[in-house]
């Protein structure tokens, strides 16, 4: 079914690396039905189409919060648009961008000289501190599929449901891979992270990273006294489960 | 002198914008601003592994990720050479 005017539809990103827009442009067997159905107000990926500020019925945002001007441009986003969707782990839970916390002033200087000094920024914060977010996408970069299955039910006047509630393993074993963790002796976080991936990266022999965030009820400790036993210091493998959590760790 | 201004970068990582000066109907001067937020990656892998690097890098731009995987991994030769 075709609704009779294509809906308004953005993307937009912020503290980021483009990925999650990269990830929708390369959905190219669909890209062509996707501007059937949908009118693209802004991408700058892939549009030079200039922003004509009016009305939304979805934006898709990708990235973190660091900058005044950015939540400014956030504020704007979620008063225009009917549905605001949070997309990567940037946007979650401000992703990998969390690392570098705490006072950014010196480490700015450091890296883009005395001009960095005029610029305010703060530790990257995810969306949803700031705004109603109706649907979150995850991973780094996050799936084709997920694009594609929410802007399929956006046309249908819904949202999909929901990130499954199991870990990386469960997909993993579907798959009949080798475990990295167990067999191959890697340090695999297959075990405490969400799943929706099709377990991508172990089935291509690489650990996965949690990239998704934490499964529901992990079993952090045991993950822990696992990757210990391969060898890794404390210290690294804190560094490794907390590479997602962003800044919703509560042992940061 | 006319300044046109070409706000945001489209097709490109990065936010940023160009500012080209016309004198005359001639191009006078260009300049780029990036006008980018930062990330500090120089900061965040203070103190961490060397194998942990490639991942936490192969981050600062989407497009030549694959380029930032590999090219940390290359010092990890180094110390058994």
């Amino acid at each position: 079914m075709r609704s009779e005017k294509p809906l308004r539809l953005a993307y937009v990103r912020f503290t980021s690396c483009c990925g999650c827009q990269l990830t929708f442009l390369n959905c190219e067997r669909e890209l062509a039905r996707v501007a059937e159905e949908f009118e693209i107000v802004s991408f700058d990926m892939a549009s030079s189409r200039p922003d004509d500020g009016g009305p939304l019925d979805a934006v898709l945002v990708e990235g973190s919060i660091s900058r005044p001007e950015e939540l400014t441009s956030l504020l704007s986003l979620r008063r225009r648009a009917k549905i605001l969707v949070a997309v990567g782990a940037c946007a979650l839970t401000a992703g990998v961008n969390a690392l570098a916390g705490g006072d950014r002033a010196p480490l700015c200087e450091e890296v883009y000289g005395e001009t960095a000094a005029g610029k305010t920024t703060f530790p990257p914060q995810p969306l949803s501190l700031f705004v109603r977010v109706d649907l979150e996408i995850a991973g780094c970069p996050p799936e084709r599929g997920e694009h594609l299955k929410t802007l399929g039910a956006l046309l249908r006047g819904g949202l999909p449901s929901s990130l499954p509630e199991y870990a990386v393993c469960m997909e993993c074993r579907q798959r009949e891979n080798l475990c990295l963790l167990l067999e191959g002796k890697q340090p695999c976080l297959g075990p405490v992270t969400r799943a929706g991936c099709s377990a991508l990266c172990p089935s291509f022999g690489v650990i996965c990273e949690g990239c998704r965030g934490m499964v529901a009820e992990a079993g952090r400790g045991e993950e822990f006294r696992l990757l210990l036993e391969l060898g890794l210091s404390e210290r690294e493998v804190k560094a490794r489960m907390r590479r997602f959590t962003g800044v919703f760790d509560e042992n940061r | 002198m006319r300044t046109v201004r070409i706000e945001p970068l489209t097709r490109v990582e990065g936010h940023g914008r160009v500012e080209l000066q016309i004198r005359g109907g001639r191009l006078a001067g260009a300049r780029i601003a990036i006008t980018e937020s930062p990330r500090l990656f120089e900061g965040l892998l203070l103190g961490r592994s060397l194998f942990e690097v490639p991942a936490l890098i192969c981050r600062i731009c989407a497009i030549c990720s694959a380029v930032h995987r590999v090219a940390p991994a290359r010092p990890w030769r180094r110390p058994w050479e």
